[in-house]
C-alpha cells in the first residue's frame, strides 16, 4: 500500500481523494495554483506544493510541473481525479516513465478509448452494439457517403474529442459539408487532431453509464447503472440509481457488455461505460468509455456501499477484488450545484462566497470544494458542490434533495440551486421518463420568478441593518436568551 | 429608523420601531410585530406575529445577500431620497460593449478605428470552459478597444466603444 499519493486536481474532488487517502492512512501532497493557494484542498492535505500560475495550463495541465512536485514530495502514486489530465495517455505514461504509479488504467487502455473511432471498433469486435455510424474512413466523400448510408439527423463528432467540442448534430444532407468543415476546425484547434466519426442522432434517447471496476488479477465486474439523462447543453445536472428504465433483464445484459467492453481493452482500474438506450425500442448502443473516476461516482458508492476512490487506490497498489457479484440497494440522485446564473443564460458566475450553509441529515451527502470565504473566479470548471441523497425509494430520495437543496444556503455567488428544484419538481423527471432533449425543451426559456421580496426578507434587511450600525444594545434588549452574550450589561 | 431597498425597479419601504421586547414593522402597508430569537453571524430567527422564520444574510458593499424559504434575494440599501427614476441596472449607454459574464479575454479580433460589420466577432471570452464571442451590435466604427488578450473582466464592464 502506498504511504504518499499527490493529488493531482484541484475543488470538490481534490477534497474527495484526500479524504479516502486519509482514511486508508495514506499521507497526501496537494497541489495548486495562484488562484487556490488558500483553498479546502490545500488545507486538508498535509503537504501542499504550489505549481503554478491559475491558467490551468500553467498549473493542473502542466505534466512537467505536476511530475517534478510528485518527484520532489517523495509520493509513490498520482492520483489524477476526473478532468484534466485524467484522460491523458501522455501523462499517465510520463508517471510510469518517472518510476511512479498512475492511479487509473494503463496508457494504452486510456489511448484506444479515448480515439472515439478505436473505442468504437474494439466494442464491435466484441460483438457489443454501438450506436449506427461510421469510423473507418476520414474523407470527406467517405464521411458524406456514410452519413447517407445511417440516414438523418447525424451527429458528427472528433474522433480524438470530448467535452461537446467539434461536435455537429446535422438534420439534413444540405448541412452536412459545414459541419464537417466546422467540426474538423474545432476539433483541431482542441485536440490537434481534425479525424471526425460520424453516429445516428438519436434525440430522445437515455444516457445510462456502468460503472466498471477492475484489479490487476483478471477480475472485471460492473457496480450497476447511472441514469444522466437530465442535462444541459451536453452537461450533465442531475444523475440517479438505479435507472427509472432498466428492468433485471436489461440491467444484466449491458451490464455484461460494459464488462465486455473493458475487458476488450485489457481495463484496469475505475472506467465507466456509457450506453445510449432507444426508449421506444429498449435497444441500447455503446457510446463511449470514460477511463477514470466520474463526477457522479457518489450514488453508486451509496447504493452498494463501496468506497470508489478508496477501491481505485487498493487495486493500484495490487490488491485483488474480493468478491464477484456485489448488490445495489435502495436508491440515489446527485445533484451538481454550478457557479452560474440562469437569469443570465446559465452563463458563469463568479464571487466571493459570503456565506455557505451546506445540507445535512440521514442520507444527505455534500461533496464540496469550497468554504465561507473562499473566491470563485473564472479559471475552473463552475461545479462547486454535490448534494447526494440516499433513500429506500426513488420518490423519498427525490423528496429528500428537495428538503436538502432548499437548506443549502449561498450567499454571494449565484447558483443554479432554484433551477434543480424547478427540474425536481416537474412531472416528467417524478415519473421517471425524462430524455436528454427534456432539460432543453422544457427549460430552454427558463426564468427564475421575478417576485416582490417576501416580508420577513425586508424585515430580516431592516434588523441587519440595525446590528450593522453597531447598535448591539438594541438587539441585546429584545432578546429572551437571559444567557446570550448580546445581552447588555452581561459580565463574563 | 426608516429604510429603503431596491430590486429590480421598484423601492421598498421598511420602518422599524424600537418596542420593549421587540421591534414593530411597518411595510407593504401593514404592521408587523417582531421578535428575534437568536441573532448569530447573520443567521435570524425571526418570529414575526408569532410567526417562526428563519432568514441568512450577508453583506457586499451596499447590495444585501438574504435567502430565506429555499431562495435568494439580492436588495440594494438605497439612501432615504433615492429617485425612483433611477434604475441602477439599466445602463443607457448605447456605444458601451460590455461582458455579459465575468471572464479572461482569450482572442482580440478587432481594432480600434476599424470598421465592423453587424454581428462581427470583436473579441472572444472565456469563463469556467465556457468560450461567448462577443460581437459588435450593429454596423459601426470601434472607437475604443478597453481590454486586451490575458485581461480579467466583471460582468457588465465595458469592453469596447462602438459608433
Amino acid at each position: 500500500m502506498f504511504n504518499k499519493i499527490l493529488i493531482a486536481n484541484r475543488g470538490e474532488i481534490a477534497v474527495r481523494l484526500i479524504r479516502g487517502c486519509h482514511e486508508l492512512g495514506i499521507s497526501t501532497i496537494a497541489i495548486y495554483s495562484d488562484a487556490d493557494r488558500a483553498a479546502l484542498p490545500v488545507r486538508m492535505a498535509d503537504e501542499a506544493i504550489h505549481i503554478g500560475a491559475s491558467t490551468p495550463r500553467e498549473s493542473y495541465l502542466n505534466i512537467e510541473r505536476v511530475i517534478d512536485a510528485a518527484k520532489k514530495s517523495g509520493a509513490q502514486a498520482i492520483h489524477p481525479g476526473y478532468g484534466f489530465l485524467s484522460e491523458n495517455a501522455d501523462f499517465a505514461q510520463a508517471v510510469q516513465d518517472a518510476g511512479l504509479v498512475f492511479i487509473g488504467p494503463s496508457p494504452d487502455s486510456i489511448r484506444a478509448m479515448g480515439d472515439k473511432a478505436e473505442a468504437r471498433r474494439r466494442a464491435q469486435t466484441n460483438h457489443v452494439s454501438v450506436v449506427p455510424g461510421y469510423q473507418d474512413g476520414n474523407s470527406n466523400d467517405d464521411l458524406t457517403i456514410a452519413a447517407e448510408r445511417i440516414g438523418y439527423p447525424v451527429m458528427v463528432k472528433a474522433a480524438a474529442g470530448g467535452g461537446g467540442k467539434g461536435m455537429r448534430i446535422v438534420a439534413t444532407r444540405s448541412g452536412l459539408a459545414d459541419a464537417l468543415a466546422a467540426a474538423r476546425r474545432e476539433a483541431q484547434n482542441a485536440f490537434g487532431d481534425a479525424r471526425l466519426i460520424l453516429e445516428k442522432y438519436i434525440p430522445n434517447a437515455r444516457h445510462i453509464e456502468f460503472q466498471i471496476l477492475a484489479d490487476q488479477h483478471a477480475n472485471t465486474i460492473h457496480l450497476f447503472e447511472r441514469e444522466c439523462s437530465m442535462q444541459r447543453r451536453h452537461q450533465k445536472i442531475i444523475e440517479e440509481t438505479p435507472s427509472p428504465l432498466l428492468d433485471a433483464a436489461m440491467r444484466d445484459k449491458m451490464g455484461r457488455a460494459a464488462v465486455d467492453v473493458a475487458r476488450a481493452v485489457g481495463y484496469e482500474n475505475a472506467g465507466t461505460v456509457e450506453f445510449i438506450v432507444d426508449p421506444e425500442s429498449r435497444e441500447y448502443f455503446f457510446l463511449e468509455m470514460n477511463t477514470r473516476l466520474q463526477v457522479e461516482h457518489p450514488i453508486t458508492e451509496a447504493t452498494t456501499g463501496l468506497d470508489l476512490v478508496q477501491w481505485q487506490i487498493r487495486i493500484a497498489s495490487g490488491e485483488k477484488l474480493p468478491i464477484a457479484n456485489y448488490q445495489q440497494r435502495g436508491h440515489a440522485i446527485e445533484c451538481r450545484v454550478y457557479a452560474e446564473d440562469p437569469a443570465n443564460q446559465f452563463l458563469p458566475a463568479t464571487g466571493k462566497l459570503l456565506k455557505v450553509i451546506e445540507p445535512r441529515g440521514p442520507g444527505i451527502r455534500v461533496d464540496s470544494g469550497v468554504t465561507s470565504g473562499e473566491e470563485i473566479t473564472v479559471h475552473y470548471d463552475p461545479l462547486i458542490a454535490k448534494v447526494i441523497t440516499y433513500a429506500e425509494t426513488r420518490d423519498a430520495a427525490i423528496r429528500k434533495m428537495q428538503n436538502a437543496l432548499r437548506e443549502y444556503i449561498v450567499l454571494g455567488v449565484t447558483t443554479n440551486l432554484e433551477f434543480l428544484q424547478a427540474v425536481l419538481a416537474h412531472a416528467e423527471f417524478q415519473v421517471g421518463t425524462a430524455t436528454t432533449a427534456f432539460v432543453e425543451n422544457e427549460f430552454g426559456a427558463w426564468q427564475s420568478e421575478v417576485r416582490d421580496p417576501p416580508m420577513p426578507v425586508l424585515i430580516a434587511a431592516a434588523l441587519g441593518e440595525v446590528q450593522r450600525r453597531g447598535t448591539r444594545n438594541d438587539i441585546a434588549s429584545t432578546m429572551n436568551d437571559p444567557y446570550s452574550p448580546w445581552r447588555a450589561g452581561q459580565t463574563r | 429608523m426608516k429604510f429603503f431597498y431596491q430590486i429590480g425597479a421598484n423601492i421598498f419601504e421598511v420602518e422599524l420601531e424600537k418596542m420593549t421586547d421587540g421591534y414593530r414593522a411597518k411595510l407593504k402597508g401593514a404592521v408587523h410585530e417582531v421578535e428575534i430569537i437568536r441573532a448569530a453571524d447573520d443567521e435570524l430567527n425571526l418570529l414575526i406575529d408569532g410567526q417562526p422564520h428563519m432568514v441568512y444574510l450577508a453583506t457586499n458593499g451596499a447590495t444585501r445577500l438574504i435567502a430565506y424559504d429555499g431562495k435568494t434575494y439580492a436588495l440594494t440599501a438605497t439612501p432615504r431620497f433615492a429617485s425612483r427614476h433611477h434604475a441602477p441596472q439599466a445602463h443607457s449607454d448605447e456605444n458601451a460593449i460590455r461582458a455579459p459574464m465575468p471572464g479572461q479575454v482569450r482572442t482580440v479580433q478587432a481594432e480600434k478605428d476599424e470598421t465592423v460589420k453587424s454581428g462581427q466577432t470583436l473579441l472572444i471570452l472565456e469563463a469556467m470552459k465556457m468560450e461567448i464571442k462577443i460581437q459588435a451590435p450593429r454596423n459601426g466604427k470601434i472607437t475604443q478597444l478597453k481590454v486586451k488578450v490575458g485581461d480579467l473582466v466583471e460582468r457588465e464592464q465595458i469592453l469596447a466603444e462602438i459608433e
